[in-house]
């Protein structure tokens, strides 16, 4: 099977700066989107660290069993977090930035997926839409029982993240494994997408463009505008071929 | 044209089965490829929790119908919290939600936001919604970061006795062991400990599923072996367990299957992620023993549970798993005297030479004869390496496994475990070769079992 990919980001209709940061490599089975963290200085400062890092850490690996993935991944965020916190260290006027991270790696006919904070991948097939990841936020958290009232702040906007990159020393990143078949989709975005649009609206933009991936990242990206664009916008789709 | 309607399973938050249509999530679900405990998702659908009944009605009403009429008892009563995993698909539902929250809140950071909304002060809001939640996130972390060291356990774990080992766990890190499996980095590390911990005690730690601690386990061994598992099902079939332990007929189901089980075989297939117990079967037979003390002093007392056990019949029962239990730790059982089934198969299991395997089946009820046929050949095998200048008949052997193979393929005996190692080695001492020679070629063949 092979991967073709497609991907864009956009500023959006309200911030003066594009947070997002985005990269795919077809050839390595890599695909990341990242989201600096809003409104923290340096957000895109992280989220470009992460891009970077992720792809460094794929062409200078000289080959990764599958076995050996998901500690791959791990290791390499760690590392990915380490550099951000040094880095803000170093420059005191973007300390304590931070950005989410979807980091796809597809080896064989396995995906393994990375995620941390509130960016999301999809997977779509035959009209249907999934949401893969989990929303590392206090809304998402306090609905699943994980954070309990207590534990949260009064005040607190369901959307705070909850983990991210850069955070802190430690970072839990949740690592998921997919069994990839021929016609699958896999979108992956940051909140400027699936924070203006419906699951169903992707779903029906992605199903209308079939069997051509290559125009949608613009047209999803053209909907969250006309939805109102009040975030950056960064779309990442991943299609499963024989 | 209408969309086939699939649906996606997520199995213990980190892998994904499907997507499925409702017919390949009943075969799959009989398959046991997922459990009551992982989460379903349709399209454009929230996740929900298998085991939520009410929850699974409302949203994937086609799945509950599919299974809940099969299997009413899977389903929990409904008591816990968060069950539904709800997702908000639309700008416009977020917006909607956030008002209703905000609203209903009332609080100072909801008026400040509202009536700066219009005024010259908007960014310092802004920017202490960004403070707040940096702080809210800051905090969190540090919460869930307090993960207790796992030095001590690990010094402990290695102690004969296991007590130190149960108290350090109960005290630091059975109150986190929710946690401790939610994390890709912390599960490897305490897994092991935690399945320590759970078959040295009750074979059950709230916040992690029985699927979990199984880990991959034969598909022929029980879904779940905690000590009121057993408990449970010793009632449900005391009748039956009680005339085949007095030798009385050969009954199948999972505490005779438990008891009849070959140690030797557990013994060969150590599981990663397991240490004490070595493996998951060992562990079912440590929580079975439990089990039956905890009744047996209960009928002494009638105090405990109502079980009308003849007298003897729970000695048995534990002689026989500590026999079992034995054998998997020290590869071979102590010599006891033929007084039962259970004592003749520990019998087989304790002999050292071929020819006294007999003694174990003199006066052997006939019915019984496919299970010691079967036995008696594992027992040779055992021999074979662990006295290996005992001169055996390899051609014998060897038919006794082709034999015994030929069987497996339409019948079993008491389980349907996995031979085909045990096959691969009785095929290299039939070949002519010694059992150092076949050993070192079986442990090319299969690296991760331990046959001597």
């Amino acid at each position: 099977m092979r991967i073709r990919m497609a991907g864009a980001t956009d500023i959006g209709r309200k911030r003066k700066a594009n947070q997002d940061s985005i990269y795919f490599d077809e050839a390595h089975g890599l695909g990341v989107v990242a989201d600096g963290i809003g409104g923290r200085k340096g957000g895109e400062v992280a989220s470009s660290i992460a891009v970077a890092s992720m792809k460094k850490a794929f062409q200078s690996a000289e080959s990764i069993r599958h076995g050996e993935v998901n500690s791959f991944l791990i290791s390499a965020i760690d590392q990915l977090n380490d550099d951000i916190l040094a880095r803000g260290q170093s420059e005191p006027e973007i300390a304590g930035m931070g950005t989410t991270l979807n980091c796809l790696a597809f080896v064989g006919d396995r995906l393994h997926l990375a995620h941390i904070g509130d960016s999301r991948t999809y997977l779509y097939q035959d009209g249907n839409i999934f949401q893969l990841t989990i929303d590392h936020n206090v809304g998402t958290f306090a609905e699943r029982g994980w954070l309990r009232p207590h534990q949260i702040i009064p005040g607190a906007r369901d959307e705070a993240l909850v983990k991210g990159l850069g955070l802190g020393p430690n970072c839990e990143v949740d690592i998921y494994e997919f069994d990839i078949q021929p016609g699958q989709i896999f979108v992956t975005c940051s909140d400027g997408l699936s924070g203006m649009i419906s699951d169903q609206e992707i779903a029906s933009i992605v199903k209308k463009s079939q069997p051509k991936i290559d125009d949608l990242p613009a047209q999803l990206i053209a909907a969250a505008n006309a939805a109102g664009g009040r975030d950056n916008i960064t779309v990442l789709l991943c299609e499963v071929r024989k | 044209m209408s969309r086939t309607r699939y649906y996606l399973i997520r199995r213990e938050c980190r892998e994904f089965l499907g997507p499925m249509t409702a017919s390949e999530f009943k075969q799959r679900f009989d398959r046991l490829e997922f459990g009551m405990q992982d989460e379903v998702s349709g399209h454009c659908g929230p996740w929900v929790v298998l085991d939520r009944k009410e929850e699974l009605l409302k949203h994937y009403p086609e799945l509950a119908k599919i299974f809940g009429e099969e299997l009413p008892l899977s389903w929990r009563e409904n008591t816990g919290h968060a069950k539904v995993i709800s997702r908000k698909d639309s700008r416009k539902d977020q917006k909607k939600n956030l008002d209703e929250q905000r609203r209903s809140r009332n609080d100072f950071h909801t008026y400040m936001e509202q009536r700066n909304r219009q005024s010259k002060t908007k960014k310092i809001v802004a920017l202490l919604t960004i403070v707040v939640s940096i702080a809210v996130s800051v905090f969190i972390l540090m919460q869930r970061d307090e993960y207790p060291s796992v030095d001590d356990v690990a010094l402990a774990a290695q102690k004969q006795d296991p007590s130190e080992f149960l108290n350090i766990m109960g005290l630091k890190v059975i109150p986190q062991a929710g946690k401790l499996v939610k994390s890709q980095k912390q599960q490897p590390i305490w897994l092991n400990y935690l399945r320590m911990y759970a078959y040295f005690t009750t074979g059950a730690i709230e916040g992690i599923s029985q699927k979990l601690l199984r880990g991959d386990a034969p598909l022929a061994a029980p879904q779940e072996c905690s000590v009121e598992f057993w408990k449970r099902k010793w009632r449900e079939s005391s009748d039956q367990n009680i005339t085949f332990v007095q030798g009385k007929s050969l009954q199948k189901n999972p505490w005779t299957k438990l008891l009849a089980m070959d140690p030797e075989w557990v013994r060969r297939r150590p599981q990663k992620g397991w240490s004490r117990p070595r493996n998951y079967l060992e562990g079912c037979m440590m929580t079975a023993f439990t089990a039956m003390r905890s009744m047996a002093s209960g009928v002494k007392s009638d105090t405990d549970v109502s079980v009308d056990m003849p007298e003897g019949v729970s000695d048995m029962v534990l002689n026989r798993l500590k026999s079992q239990i034995e054998v998997i730790n020290n590869g071979r059982a102590t010599q006891v005297p033929v007084a039962g089934i259970l004592s003749r198969l520990s019998c087989l299991e304790a002999q050292a030479r071929v020819e006294d395997l007999n003694l174990c089946i003199n006066g052997l009820d006939p019915q019984f004869k496919p299970l010691f046929d079967e036995r008696i050949s594992f027992a040779v095998l055992r021999i074979a390496f662990q006295s290996a200048d005992v001169q055996i008949d390899k051609q014998q052997l060897s038919q006794r496994f082709q034999s015994l193979a030929a069987k497996f393929q339409t019948e079993d005996v008491m389980g349907r475990f996995d031979l085909g190692p045990e096959m691969k080695m009785v095929s290299y001492l039939a070949s002519g070769d010694s059992p150092s020679q076949a050993l070192s070629k079986f442990e090319q063949d299969y690296p991760d079992l331990k046959f001597k």
